[in-house]
């Protein structure tokens, strides 16, 4: 319940953020919708669903003029495949017989859903080393492709987009790995009740 | 539950997709209305917070410049600001003859787009004209209930009938895509490829029927340099916008003719 509050309120309140602080700085400043999302979905079993939202909702916040539906599925598929990173393998919680079949060899070497499969995800997990590595790659492919989406569909002209791209895909990746790491280096009894509840 | 949990995103992925079809080929107005209601009054109230502390110096202000004006007035007759008496033809500023609605930016987007917090509740409605006291700032192109959102002139999307404030020459003002060196710039773009241009005219707007979306005779910009295009169908200048994008606090939508 407290997780899918937090993740309302960042839903709600990054795309406002974004519009009245962000954007008002003279230089261009990093995507804190993207970022949120890529830090945040390693945590949960929802990605995908955290990403629609905070996707669907900068569409909507204004002065958003681009298609409604292209941040949702940009996020959506982001936080789809952060959401699918295996949680830190535990030592110490008594659950090694799970996790040796969750654990990132079952995540890298299964096919595709196997790593779903295996075994039911508390809906909070405690992030992974793998968080803030993927971060980099997951938020340099959400802004390519967010990007690609932009010109093929008409929002704005593919010169602008590429004259814009680079300063803002180095705030946004470099932004998505600070947060994650920041993240993924919380002291662990922030994070225990979570586990220990579920696992 | 758990199956539920393994098609989500599945489904989430289909229903980004149809949005973003809805998007094409129908009017996604209940959507960018709730954008408005729900975002657009949280970046009004963020908007109003960050500018609280800023008030009580800005109210000293405009009554000082409100009482410079009132002196003008009493002078001339009318009222003259220190960039409009450059450009007006004849004897009308273009705020005398509208009707108007005050407005402050509260949001800022990538795309060249602005916040402004009035709405279709104050009357504002698509390709409506905004200004602010330095020049033209571009046009709405949503009206939500409580904002709208406005195309600035920088847009690369943005086009603008214009004319040289001197010799009435007619062209098209429109956004330049690339930031480097022409960061803010937007190039002219003259019908006539003869006509004379030089550094330093004023470009103001050709004006549209039924004054929408741009009145006419609003200060623009003025042309820093104009492009060799020797042999090309029009010829080109690179105009320097009068307003501060940048720096966009209060702004001035025209509702429409005051005769209306």
């Amino acid at each position: 319940m407290r997780a899918f509050l937090l993740a309302a309120v960042f839903v709600i309140l990054a795309p406002v953020v974004q519009a009245a602080v962000v954007n008002a700085l003279p230089w261009s400043g990093p995507d804190l919708v993207l970022i949120g999302v890529v830090a945040f979905a390693p945590l949960t079993r929802h990605g995908a669903l955290l990403g629609f939202a905070a996707g669907l909702a900068a569409d909507i916040a204004p002065p958003a003029d681009h298609t409604i539906g292209r941040h949702a599925l940009v996020l959506c598929l982001a936080g789809w495949f952060l959401a699918r990173i295996p949680p830190e393998r535990p030592t110490g919680f008594g659950t090694a017989g799970r996790t040796g079949r969750t654990g990132w060899t079952a995540w890298a070497g299964g096919t595709g859903r196997a790593g779903f499969r295996t075994a039911p995800r508390p809906v909070i997990t405690a992030p992974s080393m793998m968080a803030p590595i993927m971060a980099a790659p997951v938020a340099l492919g959400a802004a390519l492709l967010d990007a690609l989406l932009a010109v093929l569909l008409g929002d704005e002209p593919k010169a602008s987009v590429l004259a814009s791209l680079p300063g803002s895909l180095v705030w946004t990746v470099l932004g998505a790995v600070a947060v994650s790491a920041a993240i993924a280096l919380l002291p662990r009894r922030r994070r225990s009740p979570f586990r220990s509840r579920h696992a | 539950m758990r199956s539920f949990g393994r098609r989500l995103p599945m489904l989430l992925v289909v229903l980004s997709v149809a949005l973003i079809a809805a998007d094409r080929w129908a009017s996604p107005t209940p959507l960018r209305a709730l954008g408005s209601a729900v975002f657009g009054s949280l970046e009004s109230v963020a908007s109003s917070a960050t500018r609280w502390p800023a008030d009580t110096g800005r109210i000293e202000r405009l009554e000082r410049e409100n009482a410079r004006l009132r002196a003008a007035l009493l002078a001339t007759g009318r009222p003259s600001g220190p960039k409009k008496n450059k450009h007006d033809k004849g004897d009308k500023s273009p705020m005398d003859r509208y009707r108007v609605v005050p407005a402050h930016a509260i949001g800022f987007g990538r795309d060249r787009t602005v916040t402004i917090d009035v709405g279709s509740a104050a009357g504002v409605a698509r390709d409506m004209t905004v200004f602010d006291s330095d020049g033209l700032i571009g046009r709405v192109i949503q009206a939500g209930p409580a904002t709208a959102t406005v195309q600035l002139i920088t847009s690369p999307s943005a086009s603008v009938g214009a004319r040289l404030a001197g010799s009435r020459e007619v062209g098209v003002v429109k956004g330049v895509a690339d930031h480097g060196a022409d960061g803010g710039l937007i190039r002219l773009s003259l019908l006539n490829p003869e006509a004379s241009v030089s550094p330093g005219d004023h470009v103001v707007t050709l004006g549209s029927p039924n004054l929408r979306p741009y009145v006419p005779d609003v200060p623009i910009g003025s042309v820093v340099s104009v492009e060799d295009a020797s042999g090309g169908p029009t010829r080109t200048a690179l105009v320097r916008p009068f307003a501060r994008f940048s720096a966009l606090d209060l702004v001035t939508v025209v509702l429409g003719s005051e005769a209306l």
